[in-house]
């Protein structure tokens, strides 16, 4: 049964893509199956042939599930010698502050076998309509099995559509702030239904200065690229995006932090699109924050590189509340010390993702294991903190949205 | 004496930059010293600036911040007890508003200065007043609105001020008529918001098509050209038309923040905004912060020698505007000659995932 693209039902749902009837079928498939693998192909094809010039963030999307990643993902999870299935039915709320990310969440759904229904925005985003009017037209064309299960829909603050939705529900992604998490919470699941929240986060950098100190011209350069695209690339908005660079350092270590800032405010003198408001929002924040963290004593005198396109704060101590010292559009504060450990006390669940460079990541990742702190799900070079993936925040959502068969 | 009592006793347009920049330099750092003393948020803000006393060569030198952080912080150098009112600056519903702090000497400042920067454009003799709004605006006398402080500080310079609107905002045609027979012999002082003249004064005579005997009038009029810009009407439009309904020949807009109430820029009649005695303005680059060069724009940065009772001598704006000129204006006045070109433009903000293009 096909329904045409935009057919606005009385009880106020629009579908991007989908059908009342596909809001209720529920198949679930094992994870990474073979037709599931051919049409998140085929629409990563149709993207990039059509609309993934004129967006980069359909572009990235489509880059993620081109062929040669989901092999590499499908290769990850063998689950030998298991059977999984899908867990049901999953209501994913997408953020209305990144279009893109709906997509990537209903492409985990997918990957896991589970039917999905999308709830997107009810801004309007050109992104999320190009999308899903791509996905709708591939299901049709010959997909059945997922066309049959999986919806893309849209509507206005409504509880009690809210309310059915999640009812039926063996999963619900959330994605937002602390506010919009709780009062989706408020609405039940199916009594073994579960959610997994996407909460706002910050993350941090820790770089060895020896290792920069160290680094040959170009390579400095390539890092200042990477970091810019860590960073300035989303205004510093994203949780995965580093607002602190910690410093490791001894002393008569040579003096590798002068020479990364310049390379990166070099970088972003090339690279970024610094209007006024961005400098005075910038500023102000600068301000905001030295008022707000004035009782820690913490801040050194700002510098600026560049002129106002980096700013970089030292701080002679870590405040508390740690998670609230932010910037944007290329304002980082930094910090020296010998070794993680003043660290641990401060990151909690807010922290996501630590960038590094020049240090052993899986030591670090032992570190967190071992110290018994609530934050810290995410150690990866410097250059990839956005690069999102079906292990995200601390889950392996594949593995979280299937089932495993015991047998014996 | 005070440094503000100096130049109320000089001609308000009488110093040329060079002069004012000696005397400013020095005034400027010990309000900022004062400051610093007095409010730690102030200090603390002074300390990651990188404040240093001796490496203030000019009123550039002397540092600056987002005049947002009013509506984030409470920025007071007096104590709580010696808060005589509180402005407010006139945001919509849902927005927050800046909140200015004022003990009674730098109240009475403001109203002084207010006067002699006045008196060179309305003379010296109080002249009867005709306030282009309504009393409403004024109502709460502690908890000032720009519009309200505007109104009652510039009713202190006229003589027996009448409002032109009722409390509903429509025009009181009869009491316009019947004052202005009264003083029908002598020049008429009016006041009032831009936006607020053009909605509803302006355009309800344009369409009643009444025509007021305002030829003796002197108008002063500002904040802000944000509601006609999206009307498209420009500052010489506004006059023309204003002139058409009331042959109103002295129109003069004035420029100035509810963070430096009384210290206002006002419009020559060339056309440019001034710099009085009492204040001055610094055009930065947004890329730097470096002073722009004379004809190019830049963020504008506002000081003035009123704010004692809090922070705010020294503030940077979202306005973005141009020196023409420096002790050249062809009406005579000295100091700095000025444009203001609006707000800058909001960025649209970016989020996740703009991760492809590397």
């Amino acid at each position: 049964m096909t329904h045409t693209i935009g057919n606005i039902p009385q009880n106020g749902i629009r579908f991007l893509a989908g059908s009342p009837d596909s809001l209720k079928t529920v198949k679930p498939l094992p994870p990474f199956d073979g037709e599931t693998l051919l049409f998140l192909e085929d629409l990563a094809k149709e993207l990039r042939k059509n609309c993934a010039s004129s967006f980069p963030d359909i572009a990235s999307f489509a880059f993620w599930c081109r062929k040669s990643n989901l092999c590499r993902l499908k290769s990850a999870h063998t689950y030998k010698g298991e059977f999984r299935l899908g867990r049901g039915r999953i209501f994913h709320i997408a953020p209305s502050n990144v279009p893109i990310n709906f997509a990537f969440s209903f492409a985990f759904g997918l990957l896991a076998g589970c039917a999905n229904t999308v709830r997107v925005s009810s801004k309007m985003f050109p992104q999320v309509e190009i999308v899903s009017e791509v996905i709708s037209r591939i299901l049709e064309s010959g997909y059945p099995a997922i066309a049959a299960q999986n919806a893309i829909i849209q509507y206005g603050p409504n509880d009690e559509i809210t309310r059915s939705l999640s009812l039926g529900a063996d999963c619900r992604i959330i994605w937002g702030g602390d506010a919009t998490i709780a009062k989706i919470r408020s609405f039940p699941l199916k009594p073994r239904g579960f959610d997994v929240s996407f909460a706002d986060r910050v993350s941090l950098a820790v770089i060895n200065e020896d290792a920069v100190a160290a680094l040959p011209e170009n390579e400095l350069v390539l890092l200042a690229k990477q970091f810019y695209n860590d960073t300035y690339l989303v205004d510093q908005n994203a949780c995965s995006s580093p607002h602190l660079v910690v410093w490791i350092t001894h002393q008569g270590t040579p003096n590798g932090k002068e020479s990364f800032w310049k390379a990166v405010a070099d970088e972003a003198r090339c690279r970024y699109d610094f209007p006024p408001i961005k400098s005075i929002d910038k500023y102000t924040l600068l301000c905001e924050n030295a008022i707000r963290f004035a009782e820690s004593n913490a801040f050194e005198s700002f510098r600026s590189y560049n002129g106002n396109i980096l700013s970089v704060v030292g701080l002679t101590a870590l405040p508390i509340r740690l998670e609230a010292l932010r910037g944007t559009c290329g304002l980082f504060y930094q910090f020296e010390t010998p070794d993680l450990e003043p660290l641990a006390e401060h990151l909690n669940e807010k922290f996501q993702t630590i960038v590094t460079f020049g240090v052993d990541r899986k030591e670090i990742a032992k570190w967190v294991a071992g110290s018994g702190m609530m934050g810290i799900d995410r150690v990866v070079p410097i250059g990839s903190a956005l690069d999102i993936g079906t292990i995200w925040d601390g889950y392996d959502l594949v593995q979280t949205l299937t089932r495993t068969i015991q047998y014996s | 004496m005070n440094a503000v009592d100096t130049l109320l006793n000089a001609p308000p347009y009488g110093w040329n930059q060079k002069k004012k920049e000696a005397f400013y330099t020095r005034e400027l750092s010990s309000l900022t010293e004062r400051h610093r003393r007095a409010c730690p948020a102030y200090a603390a803000l002074l300390k990651t600036l990188g404040w240093n006393p001796e490496k203030v060569h000019g009123i550039a030198d002397i540092p600056f911040f987002p005049v947002r952080l009013f509506k984030d912080f409470e920025l007071r150098s007096i104590g709580q007890s010696d808060v005589f009112k509180t402005m407010t600056s006139s945001g919509t519903t849902g927005q927050q508003v800046s909140r200015i702090y004022l003990d009674r000497e730098t109240a009475l400042y403001q109203t002084k200065v207010l006067a002699k920067i006045c008196s060179g454009f309305l003379g010296t003799k109080r002249l009867p007043m005709l306030i282009l709004d309504s009393r409403t605006a004024t109502r709460d006398r502690t908890l000032f609105s720009a519009r309200g402080a505007g109104s009652l500080g510039f009713s202190m310079m006229g003589r027996r001020p009448v409002y032109a609107l009722d409390e509903n905002m429509q025009l009181d045609l009869a009491g316009i008529e019947s004052y202005l027979r009264e003083c029908s012999d002598t020049d008429i002082f009016l006041f009032g918001f831009t936006s607020i003249i053009w909605e509803h004064f302006y355009k309800k005579l344009k369409e009643a098509n009444i025509r007021l005997p305002l030829e003796r009038g002197i108008l002063v009029h500002g904040g802000g050209w944000k509601k006609l810009q999206r009307e498209s009407v420009s500052n010489e439009q506004f006059k023309a038309s204003l002139s058409e309904v009331c042959g109103l020949k002295k129109i003069f807009n004035y420029y100035g923040m509810v963070e430096q109430t009384g210290s206002i820029f006002m419009e020559c009649e060339a056309g440019n905004l001034h710099t009085s005695l009492f204040s001055d303005l610094i055009i930065r680059r947004a890329e730097d912060f470096a002073e722009a060069s004379i004809g190019k724009r830049g963020l504008v940065q506002l000081v003035s020698l009123l704010p004692a009772s809090y922070p705010g001598h020294s503030i940077l704006t979202e306005d973005e505007g141009e020196i023409v000129g420096i002790d050249n204006c062809p009406c005579g006045r000295l100091g700095k000659a000025f444009k203001i070109h609006g707000r800058i433009q909001n960025a649209e903000i970016r989020g996740c995932s703009d991760t492809y293009n590397r």
